[in-house]
């Protein structure tokens, strides 16, 4: 049975891991900011895009990011239903989500992309950072398209 | 919330916030994880457990279904024409009755189905009813207003409003 | 922070939160104007950018009951709340989606959101509102075709 004082820790991380989402959200609207992005990241983290990308270490994230928006002009990253799992040691953690994204490829093409993030967190001297990001994308379709004629478009 | 609720009683009702809307992504998440899947055996058993076992559903398109079974046979149908969902659940606002062992919810789902095929723009605002038993939240009554849906190449502005339920 | 602090910290996230939600909820169709602008103070801002800047519960009322005339459906999903709180005042920033008829056609609306609230009797009260839109766009074009329409003509 969990403490009074662990009750509460528990939904002040679940408060926590869910600004650190809206803050990274918030930084890849932002032209995909790398510095912003890459310090939410622990050292030996791994970010997983599928069709974007996998990259290992806080480096190769920030560097991914620096040329995003090369690709990705303009993108709003509306991520909700978020369902989080802290571990009991209260230092590590597990989050799920949805994004739903309108966004603008060079091109420029209008585009609706969706999925679903699996992510893993990690607390380091209090403060809350992902671990693992694994965005699993349902849809990358050209506007004019939609999800059922062409599912995901060629980034060629 | 009264300040004379002790620390306890206060903790408790965060709890069970964050427990109904743990519930209702858990419900979106399930849901979709059903209908995408290629061998559906769905609703399956994992999902109607989400429910009380005198559960509604209702809403102004589907008309109102009471009791598991029929809960299976409204959610078989749905399977049995969907084949990719998605349901984008925002901005919850639950309510944990004084008693604690009830809560009402209030939501929005934007939705992205593929039914028979096609692209399908999905928009709902739910009023929900929760119960706990066993101290267990389940979903005791959906209330899904659909604002609209819509042919993806269509666009919501083409069709006549549906018709709303009262409150 | 005693434990105290702390849940009270967590409350008053949520609360905020219901405000916003509530907020978001009455300008939705068919639009509730005076519970819309119940939640501003009474000389509280909602600044609309190229739509206007309104100023005081009345202006505020008058401009979302007009909505009606002018954009016989929409729907805001808000959602993505950042959302601090100091003792009693608060800020937030959230997305919000929109989906209004305007002239008949079908529109996507992209934007972001802030707010300043502040916590008075017990009940938080928006001081002042703000957006930036993205794209508000016919949605038979795309906000690449046709990022805004005008909706002050």
């Amino acid at each position: 049975m969990a403490s009074l004082e662990e009750k509460v820790q528990r939904l002040l991380d679940i408060q926590e891991i869910r600004d650190l989402k809206t803050q990274y959200a918030m930084y890849c609207d932002d032209q995909y900011n790398p510095d912003g992005i890459a310090s939410l990241f622990v050292e030996d983290a791994i970010w997983d895009g599928g069709m974007f990308g996998h990259y290992e270490g806080r480096a190769a994230i920030r560097e991914f990011f620096a040329g995003a928006s090369d690709t990705i002009e303009f993108a709003l990253h509306l991520t909700v239903g978020d369902k989080i799992e802290v571990d009991p040691s209260g230092t590590t953690a597990k989050g799920s989500w949805y994004i739903i994204m309108p966004a603008t490829f060079k091109g420029p093409q209008a585009m609706w992309c969706a999925g679903t993030y699996r992510d893993e967190y990690v607390k380091v001297d209090g403060k809350w950072y992902f671990q693992n990001v694994n965005a699993n994308l349902d849809f990358v379709s050209p506007y004019e398209k939609g999800w059922v004629a062409e599912q995901y478009t060629d980034l060629e | 919330m009264p300040s004379e609720r002790t620390v306890e009683q206060r903790l408790q009702r965060l709890e069970d916030i964050a427990a109904v809307r743990q519930l209702k992504h858990t419900y979106a998440k399930l849901m979709d994880a059903g209908l995408c899947h290629e061998n559906k055996a769905w609703p399956d058993d994992r999902f109607l457990a989400l429910f009380a076992d005198d559960a509604i559903w209702e809403s102004n398109v589907h008309g109102r279904h009471e009791g598991r079974e029929a809960l299976r046979a409204l959610f078989a149908g749905w399977a049995a024409r969907i084949t990719f969902a998605k349901h984008h659940t925002i901005a919850p606002s639950i309510d944990i009755a004084p008693s604690g062992a009830e809560a009402s919810g209030h939501w929005y789902t934007w939705e992205t189905i593929t039914a028979d095929g096609q692209p399908i723009w999905l928009a709902a605002t739910y009023n929900d009813d929760f119960v706990k038993r066993d101290r267990r939240w389940l979903i005791k009554h959906v209330r899904s207003n659909i604002q609209f849906r819509s042919p993806y190449h269509q666009g919501w502005a083409a069709e006549a409003p549906l018709p709303q339920m009262g409150a | 922070m005693s434990i105290e602090d702390r849940i009270r910290t967590l409350e008053e996230i949520e609360a905020v939160r219901r405000v916003l939600a509530a907020v978001g909820a009455t300008c939705d169709a068919p639009y509730d104007g005076a519970a819309f602008a119940g939640h501003f103070t009474e000389d509280g801002v909602m600044d609309l950018m190229e739509m206007g800047v309104y100023t005081g519960r009345a202006a505020i009322q008058e401009f979302i009951d007009g909505m009606r005339a002018r954009v016989p459906f929409t729907m805001h999903y808000w959602d993505g709340y950042a959302i601090d709180v100091d003792g009693a005042e608060a800020t937030a920033t959230w997305y919000g989606f929109e989906t209004p008829n305007l002239n008949g056609t079908a529109h996507l609306g992209g934007l972001t959101h802030d707010a300043t609230l502040k916590k008075i009797e017990g009940c938080w009260m928006v001081t002042r509102l703000g957006q930036q839109l993205h794209f508000m766009t016919p949605y038979d074009k795309g906000w690449v075709r046709q990022r805004v329409t005008d909706q002050t003509a």
